[in-house]
């Protein structure tokens, strides 16, 4: 069975849509909102819109259906809100040696980081956060944003730029 | 710094996508290590946690609530879309061949416009059929029951009857047609009869025609007189058989003939209105009583 041939309509092949691009679409369009809340009703939504439409909506192009359906939804709301986002936590050992003003420091630049992430153009914060968060791929969010892998590029390199002009008057 | 890189370099940079001297290059740079502190920084980045199998869950609860249905349409959707082809190459030839119908019931009276504006006024009970799609070159239509037609100045306009057609080039007409009867009043302009016992007549304003029973009569009426348009209905000489249907196609009644003579001639009128008076104005001058038994009424010879 190639994948064109899955059904979106049976459960098993829904559910492994659902495992391989739920968390990355609520992050994509949690970077794009700021609110939690509104990002996961909007996945919810959207997939409950596909399933809707499984019989129209091939396998292979689920995927693409889920973020320009997601978009689509982010796109009529209105209340959009700061995004918020935590730090791992540290592995003790790798901090311990350091000196107390080192830790110091390094706390003002994360928080420093976090603001002006937030205070990205929408564009440029989405590819910025899911090629350092979710690890994807260039090819991959330009894929998800639907333009072209250069203009990834181009926002990606505009996006540390601005970065590090804010940072840089630490 | 601005002109220093192109404007994907530092995404390349990421990616490890430089030539070795590009990298060289920016690995002495000054600025090498503040991005390299951002891009450590912002790796150790997470976002809000997210409950996976609750909003799973709470999606398959949503499912549930569409879940039959869907599922039988995706299966059976390619019949149901080859029923919907079929359906609509039928209809579509019975269409072109058959053109439209119009049809009254009991007592309704229809106004019925024809492509190029000309009205035909259909009467209780009665069926019109003319084919749209060649209306331009052929301007004809064919009639079962009454009509009262109102026909547009233009090329030659034909009521296709089972006893006879009317040919008229614009005027005001009624067609009645029935059993073994053939009737046609002009009410302006010029009408041409043929009948198919091959009889022909040129009528004008106020002139009636008919072939009742094989019987050809031509007479004069005064178009003032109230038509069954407006609530009446008149007959010359019918027989009294077509008289009863046309009251039944008017009252939806069901009348019982016992040891009447339905072949005997009715003058006169009856009214669209009031079952009790039309009843009296037919069989009273007739010499014929009505009683209302079981919604039927009963036609007997008075005594």
């Amino acid at each position: 069975m190639t994948p064109e041939d899955k059904s979106v309509c049976e459960s098993k092949h829904f559910e492994s849509i659902f495992n391989a691009h739920a968390e990355t679409l609520r992050n994509f369009v949690y970077y794009k909102c700021g609110s939690q809340q509104q990002a996961e009703d909007i996945v919810q939504e959207a997939f409950v819109k596909l399933w809707k439409n499984c019989a129209k909506v091939i396998f292979a192009k689920a995927k693409s259906y889920l973020y320009t359906v997601a978009n689509n939804m982010f796109l009529n709301e209105i209340a959009h809100e700061k995004v918020v986002l935590k730090y791992k936590q540290q592995i003790p050992n790798k901090v311990s040696n350091e000196t107390p003003e080192f830790v110091l420091q390094q706390k003002e630049f994360q928080e420093k980081l976090q603001r002006t992430i937030a205070e990205l153009p929408e564009g440029q914060r989405e590819v910025f956060l899911l090629n350092r968060i979710d690890k994807k791929t260039y090819t991959e969010i330009a894929e998800i944003i639907g333009i072209s892998v250069k203009g990834v590029e181009k926002r990606m390199h505009k996006a540390l730029l601005t970065l590090r002009k804010e940072i840089g008057n630490i | 710094m601005k002109e220093k890189y192109d404007d994907t370099f530092l995404a390349r940079w990421l990616a490890n996508d430089l030539n070795a001297e590009e990298k060289l290059r920016f690995e002495n740079s000054a600025e090498y290590k503040d991005y390299l502190q951002i891009i450590e920084s912002a790796d150790q980045l997470e976002a809000p946690s997210y409950d996976k199998p609750a909003a799973l869950k709470a999606i398959q609860q949503k499912q549930e609530n569409f879940t039959p249905k869907t599922r039988k349409l995706s299966t059976s959707w390619l019949y149901a879309a080859a029923a919907v082809v079929l359906l609509f190459v039928g209809f579509s030839y019975l269409y072109v061949t058959s053109g439209q119908t119009f049809e009254t019931g009991y007592g309704n009276q229809q106004i019925v416009s024809l492509p190029d504006g000309s009205e035909a006024i259909l009467n209780a009970k009665s069926s019109l059929t003319f084919h749209k799609n060649s209306w331009d070159d052929n301007r004809t239509v064919t009639l079962d029951g009454e009509a009262y037609f109102n026909v547009k100045k233009g090329a030659k306009f034909t009521v296709n009857t089972a006893l006879g057609t009317v040919e008229v080039l614009g005027t005001q007409f009624n067609v009645l047609t029935g059993d073994a009867i053939f009737e046609v009043k002009c009410h302006e302009g010029k009408v041409k009869v043929v009948s198919n016992t091959k009889e022909t007549a040129i009528l004008t304003q106020g002139n009636a025609f008919s072939v009742i029973e094989g019987k050809t009569a031509s007479w004069d009426f005064d178009i003032h007189n109230p038509t069954w348009r407006e609530g009446e209905s008149n007959f010359r000489e019918m027989p009294l058989k077509h008289v009863i249907t046309a009251l039944q196609d008017q009252y939806e009644t069901q009348f019982v003939l016992e040891d009447i003579d339905t072949a005997e001639r009715f003058t006169g009128s009856f009214s669209h209105t009031n079952l009790k008076l039309a009843l009296r104005t037919v069989f009273v001058p007739m010499e014929i009583s009505y009683t209302f038994k079981d919604e039927k009424i009963i036609l007997k010879k008075a005594k």
